[in-house]
């Protein structure tokens, strides 16, 4: 009885030693919304093109040799809700947001997007991450021409997938608009963007003989 | 081929008295860290980060991320809250550089080391550092640095009004014991103005050469 009551904790310690630890993937880059935003109408669709500077290193990215980018495209308005105190917030249906790894570092912004380069440029190369939206959130104040955004996302394409423990991410970011970055808003896009995204990584676990899982309860 | 000339000379002068030449991106100093902050008046706010550039997207000066990390600080005190602001007057901002071999590696456990190395850059908010919050987990914040010291000073075409924005979240996962808030964000180039000249003006740039 002892025994089996041993090994139940053993085998409990080792199923929870395999649990998944977070893993950054920070990017920025410019967004557009047909018909432009603020406002934010039913129907419109916001688009989102960018460029990681930072990854864990799990995923073996060199950025001396490539790139990787981000879109996030067919977020579908549902319309800006007026919240008070000058902020609107807008949820968005639907979504994708796809990360491509390309050794060209060709990535464009251009202006007045969708445009020759944009959002070409930054899904070339091979999908390393791919998933959908579960829900998509902005809040923007127009008193200060800045605002933030967050989404639940379910991955589940890419050469990166193979490295996730589970499917399920988060990205959260802020959004400047044109005078709010001083003008550092190339022509055509409405926000300039600055987020995050968390994914889930196995953690290791760590193996033990019998003896050293006792020794866990000798006091 | 007149019209030629005068367009490349045009565009000669635009771009000598308008520093601001940008490249494919925009430079900017990205970083990413933590912040430990409440709503309590008075209260202080501490934001330790390390620039995220790492090469892929230029920064306002040059650095070197190859054998060099660079951490970010911002402090302030909380002033007042109006609607969804919380504002902090005379915030502080210093970016510092640490040597990768042989220096102390950015440890949220261990304040002094987004604090030593080299300070390169340090300045104040011109008025508040703001910290917006949309919902109990989800934020941004925004305000601009005029900067005034540092050993990199002297490298900033205009040291004042540097924008300063990104956004917070509490719904990641990862938030070291201790902070509150994940901070995500960049300080971008400060805006020149554009000198305007005449076509003589333009012409006599040249006439020395």
């Amino acid at each position: 009885m002892k025994h089996a009551y041993l090994l139940t904790v053993a085998m409990a310690l080792l199923a929870t030693a395999a649990i998944a630890q977070p893993a950054i993937i920070d990017y920025q880059g410019y967004a557009w919304e047909t018909g432009g935003l603020p406002p934010s109408n039913a129907g419109d669709v916001l688009s989102v093109v960018g460029v990681v500077d930072n990854i864990d290193v799990r995923f073996g990215v060199n950025f001396g040799v490539e790139e990787v980018t981000v879109y996030a495209s067919n977020l579908v308005s549902t319309g800006g809700v007026n919240v008070g105190g000058g902020v609107i917030q807008v949820a968005y249906t639907g979504g994708s947001l796809d990360l491509y790894r390309d050794p060209a570092r060709n990535h464009d912004y251009g202006v007045n997007p969708a445009n020759a380069t944009a959002p070409s440029t930054f899904v070339d190369g091979t999908l390393f991450l791919g998933g959908t939206f579960d829900n998509f959130f902005l809040f923007f104040d127009t008193n200060s021409g800045t605002g933030a955004y967050e989404g639940y996302l379910t991955f589940t394409a890419g050469s990166g997938l193979g490295n996730l423990v589970q499917a399920p991410g988060y990205t959260f970011g802020g959004v400047l608009n044109s005078a709010a970055s001083g003008g550092n808003v190339p022509a055509g896009y409405d926000l300039q963007v600055d987020g995050t995204i968390e994914v889930r990584f196995p953690t290791g676990v760590e193996h033990k003989s019998w003896g050293a899982v006792k020794s866990l309860y000798k006091r | 081929m007149r019209l030629k000339v005068l367009a490349s000379a045009l565009a000669l002068g635009a771009l000598a008295v308008s520093p601001v030449a940008y490249a494919a991106d925009p430079p900017n100093f990205d970083f990413y860290g933590f912040a430990i902050v409440s709503d309590v008046l008075n209260s202080p706010l501490t934001v330790r980060s390390v620039l995220t550039n790492n090469g892929v997207v230029p920064t306002p000066i040059v650095l070197d991320f190859t054998t060099k990390q660079y951490t970010l600080v911002m402090t302030g005190t909380l002033s007042s809250i109006v609607g969804i602001a919380r504002n902090y007057p005379a915030a502080t901002c210093a970016i510092y550089e640490d040597a990768i071999g042989g220096g102390t590696a950015a440890d949220y456990a261990n304040p002094a080391t987004f604090t030593d190395g080299t300070l390169i850059l340090n300045g104040a908010f011109d008025g508040n550092l703001v910290r917006n919050r949309f919902s109990a987990t989800l934020g941004n914040f925004i305000g601009k640095v005029d900067f005034s010291g540092g050993t990199r000073l002297a490298d900033l075409v205009s040291p004042q009004d540097w924008p300063c924005g990104g956004g917070w979240s509490r719904s990641v996962s990862g938030i070291p014991a201790g902070y509150q808030e994940n901070w995500d964000g960049k300080i971008d180039l400060s805006p020149v103005a554009v000198e305007e000249k005449t076509w003589n003006g333009v012409k006599q740039l040249y006439r020395s050469r």
